[in-house]
């Protein structure tokens, strides 16, 4: 426990000098192995580090060190690998910024038995999809979704929107781009707003 | 849209978070256009955080595809004197179908009863003969489609692409060319169109051809003679001259080769990134502004990336399917 490596480097190696993977190849296994253990990562994130602001910084860390390191090579085992990285990343941070006591960072026996909890919102997702996405544009503020419907559901262009409900095509823009974050956030399954003040 | 030119300390992620919505947003709502899949793929060439952050925001957004079944049951409640309206969802389910045909098409087979669907993959190239004696010329990475009826109707549609048109004349039954909101009327001619959907650009090689707006876009018409470039969209349409080699240079594709002169960098990947699923990126604004010249072989990628660095001492980095040029 003491003697953590800097960057556990176990699941790349044997480490090459060229880069086999392809751009779609590392994308295909982030999409499919590595986001959907997106809700368990941010509460694991949340949990483990006091400043709520710095979890979607520490999120984009980790997808880009498990990503830098599948360009070399694909790891075996996404789950292990992506939560390691993350235990690493955040006792990294504990020393660079000497703010929180070592201990702080859960250990990795505690993190297995987070990891094997079946994730209920997966489940959900597979049981009924569309209510799920329904219940998501629910959650979006009004304009947002409005603008979202229009184009998604009845596909509508951002300039359609635009003069169908009379607001210009920028605020289109910033309404759509909002509406796919938020959603973007619901689907991989953040934020239960139970977070700590 | 950056929080590093406000110098604001806002977060990372959320910056790179709201570059890769805009991005999925661009790509899905109307216009996106060839270049801005280069610019697309520029950026994420930047670096691997610009990477996960797409992949993320484009797999949700991609995941809420299944809302599109909520189209029918809506459709009542939305539709309240919109009649024009409609067309997307129509548009959709014709899309739906060509894509259905691509597969097929693929292999050069025919889609429909009259009408005839073209596609060629990037970095392809194909001669389309019809019964007519007309012929017609597909570049790399494009979509076309023909009709022609019993009483002489002769009508291609361009949706996607370039390709060089040589038309046979027939008086009472001229051929027409759909393209990107306009129609291309051509009396006997050679002509190459192309377009990135929302553009078109017409060289006039042979003959004579008129050009006007479908009244889709703005009323606008032009009748072209040899050597006119015209390029017009919804709204503009500009006229520009060309001769000897510059307009043979249009037409050279037809040979398999690209030729530049004085042409930037910038432009000259973009043109190779039409050919080839192995892409060519430029690092640096000042970069892609150097000029380069010369005559390519339009798939060899490679061979242009060893020219620019014996030519303009330009380094090659090979990062998988990429050839990324760097001072």
């Amino acid at each position: 426990m003491a003697d953590t490596p800097e960057i556990s480097r176990e699941d790349s190696t044997p480490r090459r000098l060229d880069i086999p993977m392809t751009a779609s190849e590392v994308q295909a296994w982030f999409v499919r192995e590595v986001l959907p253990l997106e809700t368990l990562l941010t509460s694991f994130l949340q949990h483990n580090w006091r400043n709520n602001d710095d979890v979607a910084d520490l999120r984009q860390d980790v997808y880009e060190r498990v990503c830098e390191a599948a360009y070399r090579q694909i790891p075996d085992n996404a789950k292990q690998f992506v939560f390691r990285t993350a235990r690493n990343l955040l006792i990294n941070r504990v020393r660079r910024e000497n703010v929180v006591p070592i201990e702080a960072v859960a250990d990795l026996d505690a993190l297995d038995v987070a990891m094997d909890t079946p994730q209920p919102d997966r489940t959900t997702i597979a049981r009924d999809e569309l209510r799920r996405l329904q219940k998501a544009l629910d959650r979006l503020p009004p304009r947002a979704r409005e603008v979202f419907v229009l184009g998604r559901i009845e596909g509508l262009s951002g300039q359609q929107i635009a003069d169908r409900i009379g607001i210009t095509k920028a605020t289109v823009s910033f309404h759509l781009d909002k509406a796919i974050r938020l959603l973007v956030d619901i689907i991989y399954g953040q934020p239960d707003p139970r977070r700590k003040p | 849209m950056s929080g590093a030119e406000t110098g604001l300390p806002i977060s990372r992620a959320a910056d790179l978070e709201a570059q890769a919505a805009a991005w999925v947003r661009r790509q899905h709502f109307g216009g996106w256009t060839a270049e801005d899949q280069v610019a697309l793929d520029t950026w994420l060439a930047v670096s691997v955080g610009h990477q996960v952050a797409y992949w993320r925001i484009s797999a949700g957004f991609d995941s809420t595809e299944r809302l599109t079944a909520l189209r029918g049951p809506m459709q009542p409640k939305a539709s309240t004197g919109r009649e024009g309206k409609q067309r997307p969802f129509t548009f959709r389910i014709v899309a739906g179908f060509a894509m259905a045909c691509v597969i097929v098409a693929a292999i050069g087979f025919v889609a429909a009863p009259k009408q005839k669907l073209y596609v060629t993959p990037i970095g392809g190239h194909e001669i389309v003969r019809l019964a007519d004696g007309s012929q017609i010329e597909l570049n790399t990475d494009t979509r076309l489609r023909t009709v022609t009826s019993v009483f002489g109707q002769r009508t291609a549609w361009l949706d996607s692409g370039e390709a060089f048109f040589s038309i046979e004349h027939d008086e009472d039954h001229p051929f027409i060319v759909r393209v990107a909101g306009h129609r291309l009327t051509d009396l006997g001619t050679k002509f190459v169109v192309r377009t990135n959907e929302s553009q078109v650009r017409v060289v006039l090689m042979e003959g004579v051809v008129r050009l006007e707006s479908d009244g889709t876009s703005r009323a606008q018409h032009a009748t072209l003679v040899p050597g006119d470039v015209a390029v017009a969209d919804a709204e503009t349409l500009s006229i520009e001259k060309k001769s000897g080699p510059e307009l043979q240079r249009e037409e050279s594709w037809r040979r398999g080769l690209l030729v530049f002169g004085h042409t930037t960098l910038q432009d000259a990947t973009a043109e190779f990134n039409r050919y080839n699923t192995a892409k060519l990126i430029i690092e640096g604004s000042e970069v892609a502004q150097m000029q380069i010249g010369g005559t390519f072989n339009a798939n060899d990628p490679k061979l242009f990336a060893r020219a620019t660095s014996t030519m303009l001492g330009l380094h090659v980095v090979h990062h998988g399917n990429e050839l990324i040029i760097a001072r």
